[in-house]
């Protein structure tokens, strides 16, 4: 079993930016595309840490996990998917129910 | 001592003067301030500094980030999490300037404006951002539908707005930077959102909302306020 420890900060980017990739740099489509998709298909397992980001926005999140889930389906994805957060364990809840919101029939409609 | 900091202004900013009166013809000093017994000359309460970044998409999560910082800096007594809160807030709220308040891209030529107020005095910090858009009203008008039947003057309209139940884009995962704000100030004493547009002003804080009509605004101004217990505050 393959599994992949991603620093959010030093492997993507300590300033997270906005959810598409047109509104700026470092983007949550941005991720999408080139971190969590490539992570998601090579490896079993894929941690992303959070605590040493600077900052965030929900839509960076939303975007790059809920938009993974609206691509593979919540299941495979929450099967692979784990996060890691010591000062900031309360994101992690939160990234997960954006991740089970994008799966609902009316958001996958976009 | 009155310590008056400002925060960085993106955008491409000839419509600075602009922005100023707009700024004046809203009494914008007023409710930022909020402490009319200070009786401080406007210019000591109100500091605008603009300034010209080419390329407004590059700064967004460092202007955010500037935002949290000038607001966490000065309250020590914020967890980590409310600290996040308001920097993804900010985020949000750039965001909403960038892409939904200007209709055109030369529109967005005419910038954003940021203005952080810290009064040692009150140990209350002020933190707004104005852009000089559509309005929120005209954003989500559209999308309101039947809606719009139930509203009875602009300040419902710019209520509903920000309460969120209607975005410009009809998802619900969309505009979340209001209801990040609201949340937030909403969770605790001693914070308020105020937020000025399309002719009505709307205040949420731990005490509920309120809401009026104003003179006509051109534009949407976005204003967070946070006023901490004395021993809590960060001397700077």
């Amino acid at each position: 079993m393959s599994i992949l420890h991603v620093d959010i900060a030093k492997d993507f980017s300590p300033i997270l930016g906005p959810r598409h990739k047109a509104d700026g740099p470092h983007s949550g489509e941005e991720f999408l595309e080139t971190v969590l998709e490539p992570a998601f298909q090579k490896h079993d397992i894929v941690v992303f840490a959070l605590d040493t980001v600077k900052i965030y926005s929900a839509s960076f999140f939303e975007e790059a996990f809920g938009g993974l889930v609206r691509k593979h389906g919540l299941a495979p994805v929450e099967k692979k998917i784990r996060f890691s957060a010591t000062e900031r364990a309360y994101l992690i809840p939160k990234i997960e129910t954006w991740m089970r919101e994008a799966a609902e029939p009316e958001r996958r409609a976009r | 001592m009155r310590d008056v900091s400002n925060l960085a202004v993106s955008g491409d900013y000839p419509a600075a003067a602009e922005a100023r009166r707009d700024l004046r013809d809203a009494r914008f000093q007023r409710f930022i301030a909020g402490l009319p017994a200070l009786s401080l000359p406007q210019p000591e309460i109100l500091a605008l500094e603009d300034g010209t970044l080419p390329g407004y998409t590059l700064v967004q999560g460092e202007i955010a980030l500037k935002i949290s910082t000038f607001l966490t800096s000065r309250h020590a007594g914020l967890s980590r999490e409310e600290s996040d809160t308001i920097g993804t807030a900010a985020m949000e709220c750039l965001e909403n300037v960038r892409v939904h308040a200007y209709s055109s891209r030369n529109a967005r030529r005419k910038g954003w404006l940021i203005v952080g107020l810290h009064d040692q005095a009150t140990s209350t910090s002020s933190l707004a951002i104005l852009d000089l858009g559509v309005g929120v009203v005209a954003t989500i008008e559209d999308r309101l539908g039947v809606l719009a039947k139930v509203f009875s003057n602009r300040a419902d309209y710019l209520e509903e707005a920000v309460t969120g139940k209607v975005t410009e884009t009809g998802l619900k995962h969309r505009g979340q930077g209001f209801r990040i704000l609201r949340t937030f100030v909403q969770g605790a004493p001693g914070r308020e959102l105020h937020v000025l547009s399309s002719g009505a002003m709307v205040t949420f804080s731990s005490q509920g909302v309120v809401k009026r009509l104003t003179e006509e605004f051109r534009g949407t101004i976005v204003c967070l306020q946070i006023r901490n217990h004395p021993l809590t505050t960060v001397v700077t």
